[in-house]
């Protein structure tokens, strides 16, 4: 297995494209699966309203705080197994961030994630411009929320990814010695074939960018055939900003690697106490859905 | 990770394990179809609303499944170091 790097399509560093050369599909979904549910990011889990006379419910604003991204580039325990506080929340498993906002009776107020002060300063929203809420005149809020590790099987707010993806590598055969017109250069969406005037040949000048649509080999009948090669895969990722790219990836491969290795040493233990259970055996064919609860 | 073995022949071996399925076993599958002597290797949802699975391995008999089974459970977690050296050296390196 190889990885080699493609194009880097934001200057800020937020997103990746990279091939993955002799694996399979079903190693990319893993991936791809570990990335959205298991790797744990920081987000804001509850919320402590102390005063609230805005238009918006409590509720309302504590889901908005909810969804911004915060830095999670940090060692914090997990709250469900914190050996310090027993999961009632403490500075080794929680950060607390505080929004205090009022407004006189002349003006109105736009709250953005820059607002929201945070005890711990490698904790910060990712965003500074990430509109909160507007506030009316003579309207005050004061607020203490506190963030916890998660993950994305439990809400969709610690998903540490916006945009996630892969694709098989394309490979694109045109006829030789056929003559092709301007049409088919043109009638590709993402501009990946040239149309070379003089010998009116098609040539492949942006393979990547192939979404393998078949819109060209439609054109041509054929002459122009689109595979797609599964033991190459080009995979995407695009950060919300609260862990590295590079981290999401490696950590992911770490959760992989953790749990092969969980169902190795729990396989293992399965072995030691199976008891050939005749009852069970008679019950069963091979596609008969029987568990130990039936028996 | 909770598993329970339910059957257990000289080719053929069934089990219940209570784990989000496709995340893992897809990957564990195709590997272990890979390995020598494997005829047949899959899961199946057992529960609708619970995070568990059936998972079945068959051999030709030339193979313990259980052997079988192991060896593609080292090899998916060798996979996993083998992509994050890879990446690490493309990128991070």
């Amino acid at each position: 297995m190889e990885v080699r790097q493609l194009n880097v399509h934001t200057q800020s560093n937020m997103a990746i494209r990279f091939l993955i050369t002799n694996t399979n599909p079903s190693f990319a979904n893993t991936l791809r699966r570990i990335i959205l549910a298991y790797v744990p990011t920081l987000a804001i889990d509850e919320v402590i309203i102390i005063e609230n006379t805005l238009a918006l419910f409590d509720e309302f604003i504590a889901h908005r705080l909810g969804l911004i991204p915060l830095n999670s580039d940090i060692e914090l325990n997990d709250i469900a197994t914190c050996e310090q506080c027993e999961g009632n929340g403490c500075n080794a498993c929680t950060v607390t961030l505080r929004l205090t906002q009022e407004t006189d009776s002349k003006t109105n107020l736009m709250v953005y994630s820059k607002d929201i002060i945070s005890d711990n300063f490698e904790v910060y929203p990712v965003n500074d411009e990430i509109p909160i809420m507007k506030m009316g005149q003579d309207q005050r809020l004061i607020l203490e929320a506190v963030a916890r590790m998660g993950n994305g099987r439990e809400h969709a707010k610690w998903q540490p990814t916006s945009s996630l993806g892969y694709q098989f590598m394309p490979i694109i055969n045109v006829k030789s010695g056929h003559k092709f017109n301007k049409q088919v250069a043109d009638s590709c969406p993402r501009d990946v074939l040239t149309y070379n005037k003089e010998n009116q040949t098609i040539d492949i000048q942006n393979l990547l960018a192939c979404n393998l649509c078949q819109e060209c080999v439609h054109i041509t009948n054929n002459d122009i055939t689109v595979d797609a090669d599964p033991r190459q895969i080009i995979f995407y990722v695009e950060t919300t900003g609260a862990l590295p790219v590079e981290t999401i990836i490696t950590k992911s491969a770490e959760i992989l690697e953790e749990k092969a290795n969980e169902f190795i040493e729990s396989f293992q233990k399965a072995l030691e106490d199976y008891k050939d259970d005749p009852r069970l055996r008679r019950k069963v064919s091979t596609f008969e859905r029987v568990s130990l609860d039936d028996v | 990770m909770k598993i329970t073995i339910q059957i257990y022949e000289k080719d053929y071996m069934r089990m219940q394990i209570k784990e989000d399925p496709h995340t893992l076993f897809n990957l564990l599958r195709i590997v272990a179809l890979e390995e020598e002597g494997v005829t047949l290797a899959g899961y199946a949802r057992d529960r609708t609303f619970e995070q568990s699975l059936m998972f079945q391995i068959r051999t030709d008999g030339t193979v313990d499944p259980k052997d079988a089974l192991l060896s593609a459970a080292k090899k998916v977690a060798e996979q996993a170091i083998q992509f994050k050296k890879a990446f690490e050296d493309t990128y991070l390196g």
